[in-house]
């Protein structure tokens, strides 16, 4: 008896610690004969009440199965008695008006020859609420799954689980089927392969991967194409697995090379513009220059410009101004968008000018984080040069005009002159052989005077037209060069033997090598003009000085003079330095023109020492070695 | 009593043929190669009949002569211009001549010229 006792209490000790509700219920009324504590506590009642109620008491009225308490406990006990263990879902309502759902087993209970029902519930409430969140959360998943535009797949062990029909569609399968259970791999371009196992390897190990990068993928036709992955790992069960949001990137490819081949092409553009381009900041620190414009300046490429110019800034070393250079920043400032031109000296690298045209903006863009300026810097110089020479020739050309328009005033006079003498001289001969007289010889030497005077003109015209067509040829040869002047100077003594000669040489006989003739129409020249213009008691004085590589022959005479600026006349053609008013003088004034060429022929120089009032010195220096041809 | 006739003419050649036939012409000549020596022989021997006047001379030219000239004498002595320049007449009236004869002249015409003013 003892050990009888011994086991009542012991699965007395089990039904009341027992976790699910445990009742005893008699079938045929259905009854509480007996609870468990958690009977109690799951109803919200004493042990003593329990025992006092029903089943019916619990029986919630709106079940799944719509069925009422005695129908479905009258059928689950009848089963139940008959040896079947029933297992169902029951709502049941505790005291305190708590709806609970219950999983129900029954099953017989014997016990003193009565056969009874033992009913045990566990109440799945929570559960249920669980399972149904997990339903509704695995239904919006498994819509968010299906509907997302990004491919996404699972992969366990680099092999594919699930994919979502956009994951098929990028990688041109028909349906799951054929996908699942292949390699991922399978999707990649081969050239990709390598780094991807890689980074599956490391992940399924649960080393360091990258979770976002680029690769390629591969169609289940064979194409490729450039694509964007996003992995996530979750571990279930001790498994890792490998979820992948895959992105199509072809057009984000082809905008990113339609970008990068702009930014070439703009690159090149900058780069190879022949016109000087930059960007600066508005204190003049350098942040782009092109080839041209480090060239314009004398730098070897752009890099090399920017580094030697920077620490102080273009407006210190390009510009020879610094203060024209804050002038024009200011106008860019106050042009608000519209660029400002100007002209400017600026300095290249080796310290030489050169004149620039410069355009500049003031530019706002998200590549600088403040306004900077950019522009053009064109190198003018060789076009300015060329306008001042241009000007500079214009000038000549109408001065040479205007000389050539005075000579054709004095060749008219100078040839209708002698013409005009003819005309009347031979008139009034007619006239006296008319009426029977003798013409007189002193009529015929004025007419012979006349065609010498007109003989000079066209020989002084042709020397002319001639030595300035480089048509004159020397006839050289080797000659004392005081015989040459002592001669022509006799002529003279016949010609005026009034004037008195002086003729200063160091030295008996010197010889060079000139064109006789010709050195003798400069040296007659001199002397002519020295006897036109100057007082007849003057003496004309002729020296020869002896210099180391040169021999100077001139003629000094005690006439008026001449100012500088009729010094630099004097040997252009079609001038006459003295005043036609003053003196009465023929000749065209080429003389001394035709001079300069002869002696330039013959390698050497002319020229005049003179000043007003004092007289002059006429001079040529012919090299002593002689001419070089 | 012979007509006195003045040439100012800076040519001397020009200048002795001129003379030579107005000589010939019976006329009482002088000269002059120049305004300057023109005015002072006008001062000395009185307005002439006739000037005969060349215009590009140095010195004094035949415009800078012809003003003072009128200005002192008004037209007490016609002018005849002889100038090689190809707009003579306008020159005549530029500086107040009566008359003009382009170089180089016929003798016969200049003659004629000079006839007229003896009217």
């Amino acid at each position: 008896m003892g050990a009888l006792n011994k086991f009542e209490e012991y699965y007395s000790f089990l039904f009341e610690i027992a976790p699910d509700a445990i009742m005893l219920i008699d079938p045929e009324t259905g009854s509480i004969l007996d609870a468990n504590h958690k009977s109690t506590e799951m109803f919200g009642v004493s042990h003593a009440e329990l025992c006092q109620l029903h089943v019916r008491d619990f029986y919630h009225p709106d079940q799944p199965d719509h069925r009422s308490c005695e129908e479905s406990f009258g059928e689950h006990a009848a089963l139940a008695l008959a040896g079947i263990e029933q297992v169902y879902h029951r709502h049941f309502v505790t005291q305190d008006g708590k709806n609970i759902f219950c999983e129900v087993r029954v099953a017989r209970f014997p016990f003193e020859k009565r056969k009874l029902l033992r009913v045990s519930l566990i109440d799945i409430t929570d559960r249920l609420r669980e399972e149904e969140a997990l339903k509704e959360s695995e239904a919006k998943l498994r819509a968010l799954f299906n509907s997302s535009r990004d491919a996404i797949g699972v992969a366990k062990d680099g092999i594919h689980l699930f994919a979502n029909p956009a994951y098929l569609e990028l990688f041109g399968y028909q349906s799951s089927k054929e996908l699942i259970g292949t390699v991922v791999l399978n999707c990649i371009a081969p050239s990709h392969r390598k780094i991807m196992l890689e980074n599956i390897r490391r992940r399924t190990a649960k080393e360091v991967a990258p979770d976002f990068y680029e690769s390629r993928g591969l169609k289940s036709d064979g194409t490729e194409f450039p694509l964007e992955i996003n992995i996530g790992t979750y571990e279930l069960h001790g498994e890792v697995y490998t979820v992948a949001s895959i992105r199509d990137i072809t057009s984000r490819k082809h905008e990113e090379k339609m970008l990068k081949e702009s930014e070439a092409r703009l690159s090149s553009f900058f780069e190879g513009a022949p016109l000087g381009m930059f960007r600066s900041t508005l204190d003049g620190h350098l942040l782009h220059v092109n080839r041209a414009l480090a060239t314009m300046f004398g730098y070897e490429s752009s890099d090399e410009m920017i580094r030697l110019v920077n620490p102080p800034g273009i407006a210190k070393v390009l510009w020879e101004s610094s203060e024209e250079r804050s002038a024009i920043i200011e106008k860019v400032k106050a042009a608000m968008g519209s660029y400002c031109q100007q002209e400017f000296r600026m300095s290249r690298r080796d310290g030489t000018s050169l004149i620039a045209v410069i355009s500049v903006a003031l530019t706002h863009d998200s590549s600088w984080p403040e306004a900077y300026l950019s522009g053009f810097i064109q190198d003018i110089t060789e076009r300015k040069t060329a306008e001042v020479e241009l000007l500079k020739a214009k000038e000549a050309a109408e001065k040479a005009l205007a000389i050539k328009s005075r000579f054709l005033d004095i060749a008219a006079h100078e040839l209708r002159t002698p013409v005009t003498v003819f005309s009347v001289t031979l008139q009034l001969a007619e006239k006296q052989l008319e009426k029977g007289q003798s013409v007189e010889p002193s009529i015929l030497r004025r007419l012979r005077g006349q065609a010498d005077r007109l003989s000079h003109l066209v020989v002084d015209l042709l020397d002319v037209t001639r030595i300035t067509r480089g048509l004159v040829v020397l006839n050289c040869s080797r000659i004392d060069l005081v015989s040459l002047i002592m001669e022509c100077l006799d002529d003279f003594k016949i010609q005026a033997p009034t004037r008195r000669f002086i003729f200063r040489n160091p030295e008996h006989s010197i010889e060079v090598t000139v064109d006789p003739l010709r050195i003798r129409q400069v040296l007659s020249n001199f002397i002519d003009n020295a006897i036109k213009y100057t007082p007849e008691d003057s003496s004309i004085e002729v020296m020869i000085e002896s210099m180391p590589e040169k021999l100077r022959v001139s003629v000094k005479d005690n006439g008026a003079g001449f100012s500088v600026e009729q010094q630099q006349e004097l040997f252009k053609p079609f001038t006459r330095g003295s005043s036609d008013r003053e003196v009465r003088t023929s000749g065209l004034g080429l003389g001394l023109s035709i001079c300069r060429g002869i002696i330039e022929l013959h390698g050497g120089s002319i020229g005049v020492v003179s000043k007003i009032g004092e007289g002059s010195t006429f001079y040529f220096d012919l090299p002593r070695e002689g001419i070089q041809i | 009593m012979k007509k006195t006739i003045l040439v100012v003419e800076d040519d001397n050649d020009i200048l002795f043929v001129t003379k030579a036939f107005l000589e010939g012409q019976d006329y009482q000549v002088l000269t002059a190669e120049n305004g300057a020596d023109a005015l002072q022989l006008i001062q000395q021997h009185g307005a002439p009949h006739l000037i005969l006047l060349d215009m590009k001379m140095p010195i004094m030219d035949g415009w800078q002569f012809a003003g003072e000239f009128l200005d002192k004498y008004d037209h007490l002595s016609p002018i005849v211009v002889m100038t090689a320049a190809g707009n003579a007449e306008q020159r005549a009236i530029d500086i107040g001549a009566k008359g003009w004869v382009g170089k180089p002249f016929d003798l016969d015409i200049l003659l004629s010229k000079i006839k007229q003013f003896e009217k």
